[in-house]
C-alpha cells in the first residue's frame, strides 16, 4: 500500500533529481569558473554544505545549537594533525576526522539534546565551541595555539587539467555539498525524517506512539555535526592552514543567520542564505562590519515580517497564488462514514 | 456498597473484575508540584471492558493516565500493567508494551499528512493495519491531506487511527469528544463503540457525562485526586448525592 501517495512520490523525485541538476551546475561552474572567483565558489560550497547539513537540526527538529562551527572547525583539525603528526594518507585522515567528530558529538550531544529546553541545549553546545578555542589556544605544542596550523600537503604543481589547487578542492566541495543534500533528502524521506518531524510537532506524541524523542534528537545533532566534519576534512587542506576562529561563536550565530534568513526546512532556503551572506557581499567587496549590520537588520526583518524566512515566504506566496478560488472538498467521506451505526448502547 | 478510606461511596463493581485484570492501580498517589493530584487511587481494568472516568476539572484524571502511562511517576502506590509493575517505566517503552493513549489535544502531528502520520504509528511496518483501520474510519480518501488542514472531527478520528494501527490491548481515551459539536459528538462515540465491540478493551476520560455513561461498562468517578466512586451506570444512578454531583452534566 502507498501510504504517502503518489503526490509525496513525485515530489520526493523532484527533490532527488534537484539535487542531481544542481550538482551538475555547480560541477561545471566550479571546472570552468574564473580563476578569480574560484576562492569565492568554494566559500559558498562548504558554506553551503555547513548550513544545509545544519538545516537538519533548525528545520527538521527546531533544535538551535550555538557551537556548529566547532564541529567544522575539529573536523578540520583533526585532518591536519592526523595528516601532519600521525603521517596518516589525507583520505584516511579525513574519514577518521570525520568518525573523531561523531564522536565529540555523541559526547556533547547526548547530555545536550536530553534537556527539554531549547536554552539548555544552545548553551551547551555553545559552551562546547568555546571549550575547543581554549583547548587549542592554550596547547600549541600540539594545536598551533591561537596563531593556527598550516598544513603542507605536498601537492599543487602536479594538478589534472591544470588546475590549480584551489579549483581541485572545488570540485571536491561540489561533491561534498551533493553528498550533504543527498543525505539530507534521504532523511527527510525516510522513516526516521517522519520521526524527526513528529517530534518536532509534539515531544509528548511521540512518546506516546513509542519513540523515544531524545533518541532521534542525538541522532540528527551527531549526523549534521559528522556533516559539519565533513566539510572541515575539505576546507582545512583547501585553505592550507586552519586556526581556532573558525569555530568561534561567530561563525555559528553566522550560519545560524544564513538559514534563518534564507528559509528553513529547504535546501534552497539554506543555498539562498550563503548566496546573500557570503557570496554577495564578497563578490561587492562589502566591509565586515557592515555585513555584520546587514546581518542583523536582516534578521530582525525576517523574524518580523516572515518567520519562515526568504524561500519559506516565496514559496507561501506562490501556493496562495496557485490555491483553486473554489473551497477546498469538505471532510466528506469522512462525515459520511461517520454516521451513527445505531442509536448507541 | 463500599465505603472508601476517605468516607466517599463506592459501589462493588457489578462487571466482575477479572482475577488477572490488564491494569491494576493500586493505590496510587502523585503530586505534582507540592499539589496532591493524586490521592491514594484504585482501580482495575480487566479485558474486554469498556471504563468512563468522569469528574470535575482538576479531579486528576488526566494526571491518572499519564501516571499509568509512564508520562509521570506515582509519588507512592504502584501500577500494574499485565500483572507486571510499571514502577519507573519510561512513556516510550510503556506505549510499545500494547498500553495505547490519545491525548488531549487533537490527534495528529502537524506538518504530516494523515497517511504519514498512520505510518509513524505503524513504526512503517504495518500497512495491513493502516489499510484496515482506514477502512473502518474512511480516511482512505483523506490520506494525503495535511491534518492541520482537516476538520477537528477528522483530527480527532485520526488520532484515534493512530491508536488502533497499534493494535492495542487497552485503549486509553483522553477526552475524545471535546470541542466537538453534537452531531460529530455522536459520530465519534458510535466509532468507540464500535471499536470496544471489536474486542479493544477502552479506557476513557470525558467530560461528555450522558455518552460517558450510554457507552461505558463500568465508571469511575474521581474528584480531587480522590477515587470518589467506582461502578456500573445503573448502581451510580440509583446513589441519588452521586447522581446529582457527578452524573448531571
Amino acid at each position: 500500500m502507498n501510504v504517502r501517495g503518489t503526490s509525496m512520490r513525485s515530489k520526493r523525485t523532484r527533490q532527488w533529481g534537484g539535487v542531481l541538476v544542481v550538482g551538475v551546475v555547480l560541477f561545471v561552474l566550479a571546472a570552468f569558473v574564473p580563476e578569480n572567483r574560484v576562492l569565492l565558489l568554494n566559500a559558498f560550497l562548504a558554506y553551503g554544505a555547513l548550513v544545509v547539513g545544519l538545516d537538519l537540526l533548525v528545520g527538521d527538529l527546531r533544535m538551535m545549537p550555538a557551537g556548529h562551527a566547532a564541529f567544522f572547525g575539529a573536523g578540520g583539525y583533526a585532518t591536519v594533525l592526523l595528516y601532519q603528526k600521525a603521517g596518516l594518507p589525507l583520505p584516511v585522515a579525513g574519514a577518521l576526522a570525520v568518525l573523531i567528530v561523531a564522536a565529540l558529538a555523541a559526547l556533547i550531544g547526548l547530555p545536550a539534546v536530553g534537556r527539554s529546553s531549547g536554552f539548555s541545549f544552545a548553551i551547551i553546545t555553545f559552551a562546547f565551541g568555546e571549550l575547543l578555542i581554549q583547548l587549542i589556544a592554550n596547547v600549541p605544542g600540539f594545536f598551533g595555539g591561537s596563531s593556527g596550523l598550516t598544513i603542507d600537503w605536498g601537492v599543487g604543481s602536479d594538478m589534472p587539467f591544470d588546475f590549480s589547487v584551489y579549483r581541485y578542492f572545488s570540485l571536491w566541495l561540489v561533491g561534498v555539498l551533493v553528498v550533504v543534500m543527498l543525505v539530507v533528502v534521504a532523511v527527510r524521506n525516510s522513516h526516521l525524517g517522519l520521526r524527526m518531524k513528529a517530534v518536532r510537532a509534539d515531544e509528548n506524541g511521540t512518546r506516546g506512539l513509542g519513540f523515544n524523542p531524545t533518541t532521534y534528537k542525538a541522532i540528527a545533532f551527531v549526523l549534521a555535526s559528522m556533516l559539519a566534519g565533513l566539510v572541515g576534512v575539505f576546507w582545512a587542506p583547501m585553505n592550507g592552514f586552519i586556526s581556532p576562529d573558525t569555530l568561534g561563536v561567530n561563525q555559528s550565530i553566522l550560519l545560524l543567520g544564513m538559514l534563518i534568513i534564507g528559509g528553513v526546512g529547504r535546501i534552497t532556503g539554506a543555498l539562498v542564505g550563503v548566496v546573500l551572506l557570503v557570496t554577495l557581499p564578497a563578490m561587492f567587496d562589502v566591509d565586515p562590519v557592515l555585513r555584520t549590520v546587514l546581518v542583523g537588520l536582516l534578521l530582525a526583518i525576517v523574524a518580523l515580517l516572515q518567520p519562515a524566512g526568504i524561500v519559506g515566504g516565496l514559496a507561501k506566496l506562490w501556493t496562495r497564488l496557485r490555491r483553486p478560488k473554489t473551497p477546498p472538498p469538505a471532510d466528506g467521506p469522512v462525515d459520511a462514514a461517520l454516521e451513527p451505526a445505531g442509536a448507541g448502547r | 456498597m463500599t465505603q472508601a478510606q476517605n468516607g466517599a461511596v463506592v459501589s462493588s463493581p457489578a462487571v466482575p473484575v477479572d482475577p488477572e485484570p490488564l491494569l491494576d492501580v493500586d493505590d496510587v498517589s502523585c503530586v505534582l508540584g507540592g499539589v496532591r493530584a493524586l490521592s491514594e487511587v484504585t482501580m482495575h481494568i480487566a479485558p474486554g471492558e469498556l471504563v468512563g472516568i468522569i469528574g470535575p476539572n482538576g479531579a486528576g484524571k488526566t494526571t491518572l493516565f499519564n501516571v499509568v502511562t509512564g508520562f509521570v511517576p506515582a509519588t507512592t502506590g504502584e501500577v500494574r500493567w499485565n500483572g507486571v509493575p510499571l514502577r519507573g517505566g519510561k512513556a516510550h517503552r510503556v506505549a510499545r508494551s500494547g498500553l495505547v493513549r490519545t491525548f488531549q489535544n487533537v490527534g495528529g502531528f502537524a506538518g504530516l499528512t494523515v497517511g504519514e502520520n498512520l505510518e509513524l504509528a505503524t513504526r512503517g511496518r504495518d500497512p495491513e493495519a493502516i489499510d484496515r483501520v482506514e477502512t473502518m474510519l474512511h480516511l482512505a480518501d483523506m490520506r494525503a491531506r495535511p491534518v492541520e488542514d482537516c476538520s477537528l472531527a477528522t483530527r480527532k478520528l485520526v488520532g484515534i487511527a493512530m491508536a488502533l494501527v497499534r493494535t492495542p490491548r487497552l485503549l486509553l481515551l483522553d477526552e475524545p469528544l471535546a470541542g466537538l459539536d453534537d452531531t460529530d459528538r455522536d459520530r465519534v462515540t458510535s466509532l468507540i463503540e464500535q471499536v470496544h465491540d471489536s474486542g479493544v478493551t477502552v479506557c476513557m476520560v470525558e467530560h461528555d457525562i450522558g455518552r460517558t455513561l450510554r457507552l461505558a461498562d463500568r465508571m469511575v468517578v474521581l474528584d480531587a485526586g480522590r477515587l470518589v466512586a467506582a461502578g456500573t451506570p445503573a448502581e451510580l444512578a440509583r446513589d441519588d448525592v452521586l447522581a446529582r454531583n457527578y452524573l448531571s452534566s
